[in-house]
């Protein structure tokens, strides 16, 4: 940290700009995964999506890049932040400055801290459940069957079954059995074994509880307003400290990023309202 | 016109200051916001009290000595002017005005209004010049310079280095004016020599110096009394970011 404050001003901006940018693609993947909520299909394509991120090894390796660009990003904020604060002096202004500024620009660290909060609630409900940290919901493919202890399989046969079993409107096979156990509680994924690892969270069934709470959406769409206000400045902010500033090019760069961020915003908002609304 | 002034007093550096209320009658619309503290100063002067110390020096806006914080505006609520081009008009009669000084860590307060704007001269001694061996005076035309070059060098020039971006932005940060300093040079043949050198030097400076960071805020442009523009904040970055990558 102490060496941190050693770099200069525009190095530690730049990082902080590529680093944005950076965040700003994820973003834009992580909306896209959550629009496949809004499909009709039980969660089929969600899940997929979150196999996939779960699973995959680049993505892997790209998960604990993207911590790294987090913790980065936020620190250079922190410290650039409190430069600032101390940059004006021991005595401030009486009268709050009136000058005419960009859109969200002077609320950075604000909306930042916004962010910050729903980064906190949004681990603890999803990257903390997948860890093992936090108690979720779990599922279990029909095809990770063989992988149950025959022992315990023949033990909890008639549970096991129970919970492939489908119930009104679930998609299932002739018998009526579904190819996913899904919404199980610990209890019942118990029921597998202490030595059965095949199982993944669910997020489809935990994303969908915690939007059917009116409470919690109301926070999230909060939130959500001030990522696309922290976004609206950063898109542009971003370009200008790399000294992308061209006066033909600029004002289409300003006008991308108000649609970068209103997009980000309804592609995220747009999950919990339908789901407390129309699902 | 009335006004009732609101102005920081501070006796010194190290003192403590405060807002002292001050009434103001018969002002001409015509009368400039200078002009109107001298008025002011003489009545004070002759009530035997210690008139207000402010910075002036040609007072028709190419010197940049004077300053003044008013109603939350560097130069007053007027755009593309110093404080000295400022005119009574622009208030409404019976308007209270806020005056205070520059508020920067880097510009501490001399007295009063006064604050000690040396960081900057600081700054332009790190490396804002061009290194050249004196002699006969060359021909104009013997360095040919780019209609589009000289253009963008001469706005960048017209920075009188008032600090009014320092005093606008939110984050008291310097770098409209090192930009500008930055960018002249950098615009121009004779400039581009030291390029790489002078923009880590003034850079290194202007952080020692204790001001703060640009968050792109845009405060600087839209109270600059020269309207140098962002874009040149740009070009310093640009500037920066070649030199760091050799």
């Amino acid at each position: 940290m102490n060496k941190c404050l050693h770099y200069a001003s525009v190095t530690k901006k730049v990082t902080l700009a590529i680093i944005g940018g950076f965040l700003m693609i994820f973003l834009l993947l992580h909306a896209g995964i959550n629009l496949c909520l809004l499909r009709d299909d039980g969660g089929e394509w969600y899940r997929a999506a979150c196999h996939f991120m779960g699973t995959n090894v680049i993505i892997k390796v790209f998960e604990y890049v993207l911590f790294a660009a987090f913790i980065l990003h936020i620190l250079l904020a922190i410290v650039l932040q409190i430069q600032n604060w101390r940059a004006r002096g021991p005595v401030g202004y009486k009268i709050p400055n009136k000058s005419a500024t960009r859109p969200g620009s002077k609320y950075m660290i604000y909306t930042g801290i916004l962010v910050l909060i729903f980064l906190g609630i949004h681990m603890m409900n999803f990257y903390f459940v997948k860890k093992g940290w936090v108690e979720g919901r779990y599922l279990v493919e029909l095809s990770s069957i063989d992988k149950v202890d025959p022992a315990v399989l023949e033990q909890n046969q008639m549970q096991i079954v129970s919970l492939f079993q489908a119930q009104d409107g679930d998609a299932s096979n002739a018998y009526g059995i579904k190819s996913v156990a899904d919404d199980l509680t610990k209890d019942e994924l118990a029921l597998f074994g202490d030595g059965f690892t095949a199982y993944e969270p669910d997020f489809y069934n935990m994303a969908i509880t915690l939007f059917s709470n009116t409470a919690y959406v109301l926070i999230y769409l909060i939130l959500i307003v001030a990522l696309a206000i922290h976004l609206r400045h950063a898109f542009g902010s971003a370009f200008q400290t790399l000294g992308w500033n061209h006066p033909k090019y600029t004002p289409f760069v300003e006008g991308f990023g108000l649609f970068y961020a209103a997009l980000i915003g309804v592609m995220f908002g747009i999950v919990p309202i339908w789901f407390l609304l129309i699902y | 016109m009335d006004f009732t002034l609101k102005i920081w007093r501070q006796a010194g550096p190290k003192v403590k200051g405060k807002f002292e209320t001050y009434p103001i009658k018969g002002i001409s619309p015509d009368c400039s916001f200078l002009e109107m503290i001298d008025i002011l100063n003489e009545s004070l002067v002759a009530k035997g009290v210690e008139p207000v110390c402010f910075d002036h020096d040609c007072r028709e806006g190419i010197c940049g000595m004077c300053s003044l914080y008013i109603n939350g505006h560097p130069h007053g609520p007027d755009s593309q002017i110093t404080t000295c081009q400022l005119h009574m008009r622009k208030f409404k009669d019976g308007d209270t005005i806020w005056i205070e000084p520059w508020r920067s860590a880097a510009f501490p307060v001399i007295k009063d209004l006064v604050v000690d704007r040396q960081a900057f001269d600081k700054i332009v001694q790190a490396g804002g010049y061009i290194s050249a061996t004196t002699g006969g005076v060359p021909d104009a035309n013997a360095i040919p310079v780019s209609k589009k070059h000289a253009d963008t060098a001469m706005d960048a020039a017209a920075c009188i280095g008032c600090g009014a971006c320092v005093a606008a932005c939110k984050n008291a940060s310097a770098m409209l004016f090192v930009s500008a300093k930055v960018s002249h040079f950098a615009h121009l043949p004779q400039g581009k020599v030291e390029a790489a050198k002078r923009v880590q030097a003034m850079v290194k400076k202007m952080d020692e110096l204790g001001f703060g960071n640009c968050t792109n805020t845009g405060a600087c442009e839209a109270e600059c009394p020269k309207g140098i523009k962002i874009s040149h904040i740009a070009k310093l970055n640009r500037e920066f970011i070649c030199a760091k990558l050799g």
